[in-house]
């Protein structure tokens, strides 16, 4: 009641108490659907299904750095830090400044807080938009390999048979190879000769491969393995997810603990006092990230 | 990053890199229908009969080799292929005569059932 009555004689502070408010909406996600143009539509061939694990999340990882999400991202990182930094120098300024500055002073720190929260909030919005796609793009593959699975069961016997059948018949070559050079008024056919040739050269080729020193590093991936590796790479996604919701949670109580000293400031306002700002309830708040220790320390 | 590219163009290549040879088994077929035909015509003169079965021979050995890599038949299987691929001895005739060291005609006929004392002991009837 006091406070709406101070509210009237005071309208900037309905204007601040409104900004903080907003803060809360932003932090409780109704803006998290906002149609933005700091997107990240991955543009990766299917093909990738084929690569080992590693190389998949490195092109997923590459596609997104070349996004428009990945530059908004990285821009809203340059300013929550210099909010943070701004926060600080204000917040350094408290014990040096005169009582009759204290008022602008604390209306100044809280100010500076809010462009934070609602950096920090975009921030938090843009990179759950950033992992949703990713979980996306991983799950679409997982979709593809166990596709690829169902449809390779019915060519493995067929493949299994026909190497089992080759290595019966090289096995028999020299064989054939001797008995057609006894036939000495019969020359080789161009083909077999084209045959030999075609597999010794694949044969050290595969030597090749085998003794390349990046072979150990980048081995080709049997699609067979994929599903299970794609679930893990989901389930980390998953994790990191959960963490964002977390920094959500927690940057919501720090909208709400601004908002209580705005509130708090309002009435020392009305009142003609400064004092109040050592009883205020965030100075009894613990966070451990260095940001967030700015809305603890008061 | 270009590296990264280079290998994934690499792998991309090696897996459409499959044999645009469909029809390795027909002409497997065609072949050797050719190879038992010589074995069992009475027409032929032992020599004649080595001579002809000789070139088939080479070429049975060519074409069975294009069916062993062909890789395009485990990407469509079908139960003719499979059967084929089964029964190493009568589809892979040369290799498998190579392998047992025989003459093709004594390892077809051997791979049918038809021994010298199975003939002997049949008798003409209607």
């Amino acid at each position: 009641m006091l406070l709406s009555s101070k509210i009237q004689s005071n309208p900037a502070f309905l204007t601040r108490v409104v900004c903080i408010s907003a803060c809360l909406w932003v932090v409780a996600g109704v803006s998290a659907n906002a149609a933005s143009s700091d997107s990240w539509t991955p543009r990766l061939s299917e093909k990738i299904i084929m690569l080992p694990p590693q190389q998949i999340e490195r092109a997923v990882e590459n596609d997104y750095k070349s996004s428009p999400l990945a530059a908004a991202l990285t821009g809203l990182d340059g300013q929550i830090a210099q909010a943070v930094n701004t926060t600080e120098t204000l917040m350094g300024m408290k014990s040096s400044i005169s009582p009759e500055d204290s008022l602008e002073l604390r209306h100044q720190i809280i100010s500076s807080k809010r462009d934070y929260i609602k950096l920090t909030g975009d921030k938090l919005n843009k990179n759950r938009e950033r992992l949703e796609s990713k979980r996306d793009v991983y799950q679409n593959l997982l979709r593809q390999a166990k596709r690829q699975n169902r449809k390779n069961d019915g060519q493995v016997s067929v493949v299994a048979l026909q190497e089992e059948a080759r290595e019966r018949a090289q096995k028999a070559q020299a064989r054939i190879s001797q008995s057609f050079e006894l036939m000495d008024y019969q020359k080789p056919t161009q083909t077999s000769e084209a045959y030999d040739r075609n597999l010794n050269a694949i044969e050290a080729i595969r030597k090749a491969i085998q003794q390349h020193p990046m072979q150990s590093q980048m081995p080709l991936t049997d699609i067979s393995d994929q599903p299970r590796a794609l679930q893990a790479m989901i389930a980390q996604v998953e994790v990191e997810i959960s963490l964002v919701m977390l920094e959500e949670e927690l940057l919501g109580h720090m909208a709400q603990l601004l908002a209580l000293d705005a509130m708090a400031l309002a009435d020392d306002v009305s009142n003609g006092s400064a004092l109040s700002n050592e009883t205020m309830a965030s100075n009894n708040l613990s966070v451990s990230t260095q940001a967030y220790n700015l809305f603890a320390d008061q | 990053m270009k590296i990264q590219l280079v290998m994934t163009l690499a792998v991309l290549v090696s897996a459409g890199a499959t044999s645009a040879h469909a029809n390795t088994i027909e002409n497997l077929e065609r072949e050797r229908s050719v190879a038992i035909e010589l074995i069992m015509s009475p027409d032929l003169t032992p020599e004649k009969r080595f001579e002809e079965l000789s070139v088939t021979q080479r070429r049975l050995a060519d074409l069975e080799r294009a069916v062993l890599y062909d890789k395009s038949l485990g990407k469509r299987p079908n139960a003719q292929v499979k059967r084929a691929l089964e029964n190493f001895e009568l589809t892979f005739m040369v290799h498998a005569a190579a392998e047992k060291n025989k003459a093709l005609s004594a390892h077809w006929l051997d791979s049918v059932g038809l021994t010298a004392s199975e003939i002997q002991t049949t008798r003409v009837s209607r």
